[in-house]
């Protein structure tokens, strides 16, 4: 078990840095585009979906190291007013609600990932990108976000030393 | 009766420690599956929000104002500054607000403004004998500027929620902005002519102020850039954002040279943590005012509100009152998110226009920043400074004032706010 929490942890944050530098690639593909509209009069016909289709896939695979670390945003100030073991169980609860929530996502978004992917169902865009591309982001990010909680529950019940390599 | 069970629940989730994102978008899909409507909407609502050009804004201005707090440029601007104004009564402190809001025309967030101007500020007015409460509440209100003076990321994410124009929210935040910078400034001023505390800086010498103006020139002029651009119609709020991004990295990269691999690394990193945080809870509300709407709870309330206020004056009155006590506990954007919808309805019925709605909202929020026990802001400036809660509080209630009497003024004139956008 303890083996499964590194191997979540360890992927979390490998995602999250590729996130990082797929926010930090849309700005340059959104900053070609401008340059390349104005400098060479030559706009692009890949920039903004390009750019949009890494927006998606990098919010969606940079949920679970947010969780990891608890950088999500929440309301804390009642927290000074409870015990720890009342705030153990709150974590709990928190957990659980967010792996439901997660179950769900991957169930339907996995279906609706499954009819685009089945049908080949694309875009109609100028680059017609397949309609899936964007789809199995939400099954994915969810499924690693629901392991992550999983992990989280884990080390809260078991008290196992988090470890947090950077 | 279905409203108040909802919001109850929500509360209760918030308060239970749940994040934000998750509360609104798992109570949301509670709510469609209670109500027998097609979960299918939780992941679209996911999937629709974040597949969009507008919020890409959000990122790149997040990269563009941390590369270059990263880069040091705080350091400049503030020197450039003081360079001129330091020598006169409370000059310092009069840098400090010309500072935040020079930072807050490149920068989108409050809290980066804070921190970026607060590291140098705080420690050069406190050498001055500055009083130590004034000096964190200066700069924890000044902080706030960053999300009225556009860019703004609140404004982004007000704009993409009741589908109003961006670049107008831009504008639009720029009358009340001066102000403000303006109000700061007289009670500085104020301030320091009345007290004796103050210590004054010497004079800088011409070779001193042309010497640090070179240096803060490229942020300067990049700051010029974002602004005109998007004013004119050179590029959208999204395109605008990664021409900054792309000058930030020139900037402090190729003239500067104060940008190392480590550096860009950590702003990279930052960047994507409240990206992701923000973005989320943008898409967790998405789903929630799905299901709501399908309650027909906004519709609800609107038509409650129009039929309680005749006059635009009792709603914002109440809307004002609801929002500071919101802002004790609640986080700003999440306040934003969780109340816009839902009022949205009744802004047209009851005359009052979105835009200027936007604006008074984001004001509301920087008055949320700084009101303890729960303000980003005040975290920020007591991390900084290593300073005790109570210290910041206790120097931020005239500032809060200022800020109130602000939304009185645009109220009373709103031309303030809306001159820009549709008059100009």
């Amino acid at each position: 078990m303890n083996r499964f929490c590194q191997s979540i942890d360890w992927l979390s944050e490998v995602l999250g840095h590729l996130a990082a530098w797929f926010y930090f690639l849309t700005g340059v593909i959104i900053g070609y585009e401008v340059i390349a509209r104005y400098l060479f009069n030559a706009p692009t016909i890949w920039a903004q979906e390009i750019a949009q289709l890494l927006l998606l896939w990098a919010t969606f695979i940079a949920i679970s190291r947010a969780l990891k670390r608890d950088q999500h945003i929440r309301i804390t100030a009642l927290e000074a007013f409870l015990s720890e073991v009342a705030k153990k169980w709150l974590k709990l609860f928190s957990l659980l609600f967010i792996a439901s929530l997660c179950v769900l996502a991957v169930v339907y978004g996995g279906s609706i990932f499954w009819d685009s992917f089945e049908r080949g169902r694309s875009t109609g865009t100028m680059l017609n990108i397949p309609n899936w591309w964007t789809e199995v982001v939400i099954p994915l990010g969810f499924s690693i976000l629901l392991l992550q909680a999983l992990a989280e529950i884990f080390k809260l019940m078991f008290d196992t030393e988090r470890s947090a390599p950077e | 009766m279905t409203t108040v069970l909802i919001l109850m629940l929500l509360f209760a989730l918030l308060a239970s420690g749940v994040p934000v994102a998750f509360a609104l978008g798992g109570l949301g899909a509670v709510l469609l599956l209670v109500g027998g409507f097609s979960p299918l909407m939780v992941p679209q609502g996911f999937l629709s929000t974040i597949d969009n050009f507008v919020l890409l804004a959000v990122p790149l201005f997040l990269l563009m104002s941390n590369i270059l707090l990263r880069g040091g440029v705080g350091n400049d601007l503030f020197n450039a500054v003081q360079a001129w104004v330091g020598h006169l009564p409370g000059g310092l402190a009069v840098a400090t607000i010309l500072s935040c809001g020079i930072f807050a025309a490149i920068s989108g967030s409050s809290v980066a403004t804070a921190a970026t101007i607060g590291t140098v500020a705080i420690p050069e007015m406190i050498k001055h004998g500055y009083p130590r409460n004034m000096v964190l509440g200066l700069l924890a209100a000044g902080g706030t500027l960053g999300i009225l003076i556009p860019p703004s990321i609140p404004m982004i994410v007000y704009g993409f929620i009741t589908e109003e124009s961006v670049i107008k929210l831009f504008l639009a935040g720029i009358g009340p902005g001066l102000l403000l910078v303006g109000l700061f400034i007289a009670f500085s001023i104020l301030h320091a002519t009345l007290s004796s505390e103050y210590g004054r800086s010497e004079k800088a010498s011409w070779a001193q102020r042309r010497e640090s103006s070179l240096r803060a020139m490229p942020s300067l002029l990049l700051a010029g850039i974002v602004i005109t651009g998007i004013y004119f119609g050179v590029f959208t709020p999204t395109e605008a954002a990664a021409v900054g991004f792309i000058c930030a990295l020139i900037i402090t990269g190729l003239i500067l040279r104060t940008l190392t691999l480590e550096k860009l690394k950590k702003a990279v990193t930052e960047s994507m943590v409240t990206t992701v945080t923000i973005l989320l809870i943008v898409a967790g509300a998405k789903v929630f005012g799905k299901a709501i709407t399908l309650y027909r709870i906004p519709q609800d309330i609107a038509s409650l509100i129009t039929q309680t206020f005749t006059e635009p004056w009792g709603f914002v009155l109440i809307i004002a009152l609801v929002l500071i006590v919101m802002g004790l506990f609640l986080e700003a954007l999440s306040m934003m998110l969780i109340m816009v919808p839902v009022l949205a309805p009744a802004l047209l019925p009851i005359g009052i226009d979105p835009i200027w709605f936007g604006v008074f909202f984001v004001i509301m929020i920087e008055c949320a920043l700084i009101t303890p026990p729960i303000g980003l802001n005040l975290y920020v400036i007591q991390s900084v400074a290593n300073a005790k809660m109570g210290e910041v509080a206790s120097g931020v209630w005239p500032f809060l004032l200022l800020m109130l009497f602000t939304v009185l003024v645009s109220f009373l004139w709103p031309d303030l706010v809306l001159y820009l956008p549709f008059k100009f």
